[in-house]
């Protein structure tokens, strides 16, 4: 799996109630963004360089369908897939898009949740596709 | 103070995550190096036993993706390649479906836990 970038104010965020990770009350949205994500000053999606909104990419990003159970003590946040399909020109008119970062799109500043390096840049030219797949979850919390 | 807690103030950096352990302390701003890395060759689908590449790796991206043209709707037609975000990767987290009559790319990148990840030598 790519590795699990926290940005640590989320664990401040989730005690506070300011985003909520169980059910599926809250929206999570991922995002593509350029920049990468300084994990103690990056607090909300606002603070990073998202691909442009364009081409098949929506600012803000797309609903993971999120969705947290709790087996025991333990917390699964599992998402759906998101494809991302390049449509009149490259994705987000960008060449330069590296980062998926999650947010709560419900919270009052879209506060990030977490983030993951896809290791090199990439341009998805019309027609072209990306998609951005968690498996059987995102993460657990215990 | 148990010893066994006290860390390096390396170590103690390096644990607030990946970012900080592969790359040091970084700015807004700092581009970083490129990571990724081949995992397994370029192969056609078709070389592969069947069921080898998980259908959730291509099913909603490509057979059922209305928005692509025809070609690349069969997967079983395209060649494949698996890379890694970054060489400590235990396992390959991207895979690269090549269509063979466009030459278009469709990347699928596994950011989860708990799910297959396909690998292969050469065929």
């Amino acid at each position: 799996m790519a590795t699990y970038t926290k940005y640590e104010h989320t664990i401040e965020a989730l005690l506070n109630a300011e985003v909520d990770a169980f059910g599926t009350t809250n929206t999570w949205k991922v995002a593509i963004h350029t920049d990468a994500p300084v994990v103690g000053t990056d607090d909300e999606l606002a603070d990073l360089t998202q691909i442009a909104g364009n081409n098949g990419y929506t600012t803000g990003g797309e609903d993971v369908q999120n969705d947290g159970t709790r087996a025991a003590g333990t917390v699964t946040v599992a998402c759906q897939d998101v494809v991302w399909t390049a449509s009149g020109g490259n994705l987000g008119s960008s060449t330069t898009g590296r980062y998926f970062a999650v947010h709560d799109d419900t919270s009052t500043t879209d506060i990030l949740i977490c983030d993951h390096d896809y290791g090199a840049t990439f341009t998805v030219a019309s027609g072209e596709t990306m998609t951005w797949n968690t498996g059987a979850s995102l993460f657990t919390a215990a | 103070m148990d010893p066994k807690h006290m860390q390096s103030p390396n170590e103690a950096f390096a644990a607030l995550g990946p970012i900080a352990k592969r790359h040091g302390r970084i700015k807004k701003g700092d581009v970083l190096p490129e990571t990724q890395v081949a995992a397994c060759p370029r192969v056609r689908m078709a070389d592969l036993p069947k069921g080898w590449i998980p259908a959730r790796l291509y099913e909603k991206n490509l057979e059922q993706n209305q928005l692509i043209a025809g070609c690349c709707r069969h997967p079983e037609n395209h060649d494949i390649e698996a890379r890694k975000s970054h060489p400590d990767e235990p396992a390959p987290d991207i895979y690269i479906f090549h269509c063979n009559e466009c030459s278009r790319k469709h990347r699928v990148f596994c950011v989860g836990t708990g799910d297959e990840r396909p690998m292969w030598d050469a065929v």
